[in-house]
């Protein structure tokens, strides 16, 4: 019995058809990468999971519930936990009233301290800002923030975007170890990529989603070690 | 010189009104996107609410009417949003729609304060008769009472967006909607009380003013009017920024009014408008995105 599970799902924007048939799921405590070329539906297909769109056909299910009936205010109660690639942060907050503003699912509201020190702990960079508004921090300062203020929800189920996106070789490695590091807590996670290997060496296993199909589904070591595969996915 | 000093205190008496109204429309502005042009009728609504109380109780005891009033308008927002707003968010453009809709609704409820309460004004009473006199210097109570209960409410709000939880969700709505869907905040709640707010800042500058201007169904309209002015002039969504345009067109009310005649207000506030929006295309202090 798999933790999440997408049945048959068709998203639309507007008349387009972006996404047709997935069928895709994420067991307990694994960390799956969905990689895609830009524009393929990637993100469409997380919104989708995490309520903020909704599908036209097929069921989002989470741990035997329909995710898809349900309000986003219900599936971040369930733990299901969007961390969105552009940003979404409160820019006239501070960091730290920004984590706050995580916690604002009432299975996470005793946890708060714990969870922030868990934050501060994976991303000491935050504890240091913590003070500023978020408008004026970077671009991995703000990637940081967008997980960190995910984790603060207190998540089982975590769907990240693009966690890679914009950021500099070096901080990209220490992003993808903190990933890491909140699957060995225990947390379940899905991972939308364009195309970082990175991506696929943490990963139990991979998909690869292009034109709103999913065409490719298997372990990540297999993607790795085919020289066919590392094509299609990593353009090497 | 002393005229001088009362004509300062006259138009902090008036800054004290414009920010209570135009703090209310742009914290209804900020967080829900909406122009409400019902503003001027919550305004209304409370001066007629206070009034009947204070006919209708055998002892009417001022601090005591108020504080109903003011439970009531938290009351009269929460509806307001539940009947006019929340419906027309469903629709596809709302944000223009809306704006309709709120001007429906305050005929509306402009014209049932006609059929019920009649042409007639109606007089509340000051909060204190009588006024202080330092030499030359003559300042009434009400008055002084009027600066500082718009102070005391400001700063009040100020501390409810800061520190408590539900203000922390009202900034957050205003700043990133995406971002508070995502960490499940409950729009719709964020949304009702942001009107329940602004309801009771209407009734607040409603019972504070209208001892002056005496109680008819039309007596909101001037008011939301140069609410309106200080909410663009001071940045839409920036609370900061209505404060300093309120006391600038307070200040400028009285003194044009004074030297030149009260017809000149106006026409002086839309020059300043204008001058400051070529300078400044968002307000004295920008948005709050």
């Amino acid at each position: 019995m798999s933790m999440l599970k997408t049945d048959n799902i068709f998203t639309y924007y507007g008349e387009v058809c972006v996404l047709k048939n997935i069928n895709l799921q994420v067991e307990d405590g694994e960390l799956v990468s969905l990689f895609g070329p830009n524009g393929h539906g990637k993100s469409t297909l997380l919104k989708t999971i995490c309520g903020l769109i909704k599908p036209v056909k097929g069921e989002v299910i989470y741990n035997d519930e329909r995710l898809d009936k349900m309000k986003m205010t219900e599936i971040v109660e369930k733990g299901v936990v969007y961390v969105p690639e552009d940003r979404d942060l409160f820019p006239q907050m501070t960091v730290e009233e920004n984590l706050l503003m995580g916690s604002n699912p009432k299975r996470a509201r005793e946890m708060e301290i714990r969870n922030m020190e868990y934050v501060f702990d994976l991303f000491p960079k935050l504890k240091v800002i913590r003070k500023q508004f978020a408008s004026t921090l970077s671009g991995g300062e703000a990637r940081m923030l967008t997980i960190g203020r995910g984790l603060m929800s207190n998540p089982d189920f975590l769907a990240i975007d693009e966690p890679s996106l914009g950021l500099a070789p070096n901080l990209r490695k220490d992003v993808f170890n903190s990933i890491d590091g909140i699957r060995n807590k225990g947390v379940s996670i899905l991972l939308v990529e364009q195309s970082t290997p990175l991506a696929a060496e943490i990963a139990d296993r991979i998909y690869l989603l292009e034109e709103g199909e999913i065409t490719f589904s298997g372990k990540s070591d297999k993607a790795l070690s085919d020289e066919q595969l590392k094509k299609l996915f990593f353009g090497v | 010189m002393a005229i001088y000093v009362e004509l300062f205190i006259a138009g902090l008496v008036l800054s004290s009104i414009y920010s209570l109204m135009a703090v209310g429309l742009t914290l209804i502005y900020g967080v829900t996107k909406v122009l409400n042009y019902a503003q001027g009728s919550l305004f209304t609504l409370g001066a007629y609410i206070a009034f009947l109380m204070f006919n209708n109780f055998p002892y009417p005891n001022y601090f005591i009417v108020v504080i109903l009033t003011l439970i009531f308008m938290a009351g009269a927002g929460l509806l307001f949003e539940k009947i006019f707003i929340y419906p027309v968010r469903r629709l596809p453009d709302w944000n223009f729609i809306v704006i309709i809709v709120t001007l429906g609704a305050a005929l509306l409820i402009d014209n049932l304060f006609l059929v019920i309460f009649g042409p007639l004004q109606k007089t509340l009473p000051r909060a204190f008769s009588g006024s202080f006199n330092l030499g030359i210097l003559r300042i009434t109570k009400h008055n002084l009472f009027v600066i500082v209960v718009a102070i005391s409410v400001l700063l009040l709000l100020d501390q409810f967006l800061s520190k408590t939880r539900m203000g922390m969700n009202m900034r957050a709505v205003a700043q990133s909607e995406i971002g508070a869907k995502i960490v499940g905040l409950n729009i719709n709640k964020v949304y009702s009380y942001s009107f329940a707010i602004a309801g009771i800042l209407a009734g607040i500058a409603g019972i504070l003013l209208t001892p002056r201007t005496l109680i008819y169904p039309l007596v909101g309209w001037p008011v939301f009017l140069k609410g309106l002015v200080v909410m663009v002039l001071g940045g839409l969504g920036s609370i900061k920024g209505t404060l300093y345009a309120a006391v600038i067109l307070g200040m400028v009310e009285i003194f044009v009014s004074f030297f030149w005649g009260a017809r000149w207000a106006m026409p002086i506030f839309v020059l300043i408008l204008i001058v400051v929006l070529v300078f400044k295309p968002k307000g004295l202090a920008g948005t709050w995105e």
